[in-house]
């Protein structure tokens, strides 16, 4: 079923990229983390939370930053807008670009025309672009780890926080992945793909964070894959990463079952 | 298992292509319709039409890239799309705009055919045939038009397979190199192998392919042996008089330019009592160019309308 030349191709066209997000998660992590400790941040972060307007005080609590530790700063780093972005680009790029961009120039067609079943493509791009993904997380989650050795911080607690945090954004991503495939086997120009995708996940994250400042917004959140990974409450305790990880999970399977049948049917080019 | 038919001039013959009643919409317009024939182990199988036709629409059905509206396609006896992946394994295919991964080298492009064919014995020997040695570490992107379309026809080739299907295949190449690779379609086809060719040019089709297929509007004209596709089809002669003469009748054929002393003739049939006028005539210059296809369609409407 699993192509390994279909996952060499992969690595040789993304290669760049992927190496790149994995470099700059990882370092954005140990910056956080390293900075935070390094410098008596804190009365400078606690006077910037008070200028504030109260909402806004209150997102950045409960999204980003809920307590002035290094636990916190973790927390933030895995939250990032820079490391969502990141993860969001590999997520987005990799299925837009090899299902409706080989379409459009061609390339499907020949691959098609090899002794691949759709399904069998269609499933070596998803694993290609679910391990592209982990390594990026893995990059994440290298850099704190490092960070904490190096300020000394490290414990077997917050190593078992940090694998929680990295596998709710894993699979936050492998749905947003997932919605880019189906998006993608139902276009037939890459960049289209590419930007109905960004922009779907994209509102996604606005009514978010929209609901975040604006109660009457707050009932959207059930409905929003953002409210099923936040690594604030995963560290300091509020949220079941189980819940997270089914619900995560389920979206995410739909959109392949969608993905995967009309694939199957669909005309190519 | 193979289907055996019965065709005139062999007892049996072997279906590797069999395909009935074909139709293929897009939305509410149409890609071909109601097409049916096939295509016999060893021949050289050409698949003639103009521009949108329906030629490439039918390479896709038959390589289950498009799915049909309606109708069958069976290849070596396998309907489309059951185990279309073993099918596909024993067919090589060269697109009509072969676009591979540019950023790949020739080599890494090659490798990658052989990892995803699992070839045992690739025919490196074709790399010599078509001139792509010296090319094998330059990338895919940097290559010439031409270039890219020999590498299009070694991939196709690359792992002997029993039936290939070449969508315009000498688009870009050289005369010389286009002789390599008729001579080339000859050697394959003495291997018992098959060969389905789509192309607009009608004097290639008479030149390597056994029996065409003639497509128009998505409907199928005309299958013919090239025997009588030659013998049947329009062609045009063009002349140069030295001086005027008084009264110029050509036998069997209609005068469709003239222009001073330049004279152009459609026609059908012997050329021998044509040939005969011309010596009589004081001819500066004379030439048969290759007819339009729309001229060797003319005589399948009027059999049509005939019929």
């Amino acid at each position: 079923m699993l192509s390994l030349p279909y996952l060499s191709l992969g690595w040789k066209l993304y290669r760049s990229m992927i190496v790149f997000g994995t470099i700059l998660t990882g370092a954005l992590q140990f910056l956080v983390v390293w900075i935070f400790n390094s410098l008596n941040a804190t009365p400078l972060i606690e006077t910037f939370f008070q200028q504030l307007p109260p909402q806004m005080r209150l997102l950045f609590e409960n999204e980003f930053m809920p307590s002035m530790s290094i636990s916190g700063a973790v927390a933030l780093g895995f939250n990032h807008p820079i490391v969502l972005f990141l993860m969001g680009l590999v997520a987005i790029v990799i299925p837009a670009r090899q299902i409706a961009g080989e379409s459009e120039n061609g390339l499907l067609e020949l691959l098609l025309s090899l002794p691949y079943q759709r399904k069998q493509l269609l499933f070596s791009l998803w694993i290609f672009a679910a391990s592209a993904l982990l390594l990026v997380v893995l990059g994440a989650f290298s850099g704190s780890v490092i960070a904490l050795i190096a300020t000394r911080n490290l414990n077997i607690i917050f190593l078992g926080h940090l694998l929680k945090v990295s596998l709710n954004l894993w699979s936050l991503f492998l749905l947003v992945m997932s919605c880019a495939v189906m998006v993608s086997v139902f276009n037939r120009e890459g960049s289209r793909a590419g930007l109905t995708g960004a922009i779907v996940i994209f509102t996604f994250y606005f009514i978010y964070f929209l609901s975040s400042i604006w109660e009457s917004l707050e009932f959207t959140k059930h409905f929003n894959i953002f409210n099923y990974y936040q690594p604030q409450k995963l560290i300091f305790g509020g949220i079941n990463l189980g819940r997270n990880l089914l619900v995560l999970s389920i979206l995410t399977l739909i959109c392949l079952i969608i993905a995967f049948l009309h694939f199957e049917e669909r005309d190519i080019p | 298992m193979f289907l055996l038919t019965s065709l005139p001039g062999k007892e049996f013959h072997i279906s590797v292509i069999q395909i009935k009643n074909l139709t293929k919409f897009y939305g509410k317009s149409i890609g071909v319709r109601n097409l049916s024939f096939s295509v016999e182990q060893g021949e050289i199988f050409g698949f003639l039409g103009p521009n949108g036709a329906g030629k490439t629409t039918t390479i896709r059905l038959l390589l289950d890239l498009l799915r049909p509206s309606s109708g069958e396609i069976s290849v070596f006896g396998t309907l489309i799309p059951d185990k279309s992946a073993r099918i596909r394994r024993k067919c090589g295919y060269l697109p009509g705009d072969f676009t591979p991964f540019g950023h790949m080298s020739v080599q890494d492009f090659l490798n990658f055919i052989v990892s995803v064919r699992g070839i045992q014995h690739p025919d490196y020997f074709l790399l010599d045939r078509f001139q792509l040695v010296k090319e094998l570490s330059r990338k895919i992107k940097h290559l010439s038009h031409g270039t890219r379309q020999k590498l299009g026809i070694i991939q196709a080739f690359f792992h002997n397979p029993e039936l290939v299907i070449l969508d315009e295949p000498t688009t870009g190449l050289d005369p010389l190199m286009k002789m390599e690779f008729y001579d080339f379609l000859f050697d394959y086809q003495k291997k018992e192998k098959t060969v389905f060719l789509s192309s607009h040019d009608l004097s290639e089709v008479e030149r390597i392919c056994q029996r065409v297929g003639i497509i128009r509007e998505g409907e199928l004209v005309a299958l013919e042996s090239i025997e009588n596709l030659k013998k049947n089809r329009y062609r045009r002669l063009k002349f140069t008089l030295r001086e005027p003469v008084e009264k110029l009748d050509v036998p069997n054929a209609s005068l469709v330019y003239r222009k001073n002393l330049d004279y152009e003739y459609i026609f059908r049939g012997d050329i021998t009592q044509l040939l005969k006028l011309l010596v009589n005539l004081p001819i500066r210059d004379f030439y048969f160019p290759e007819p339009h296809l729309e001229e060797v369609f003319m005589y399948y409407y009027e059999e049509q309308e005939n019929a």
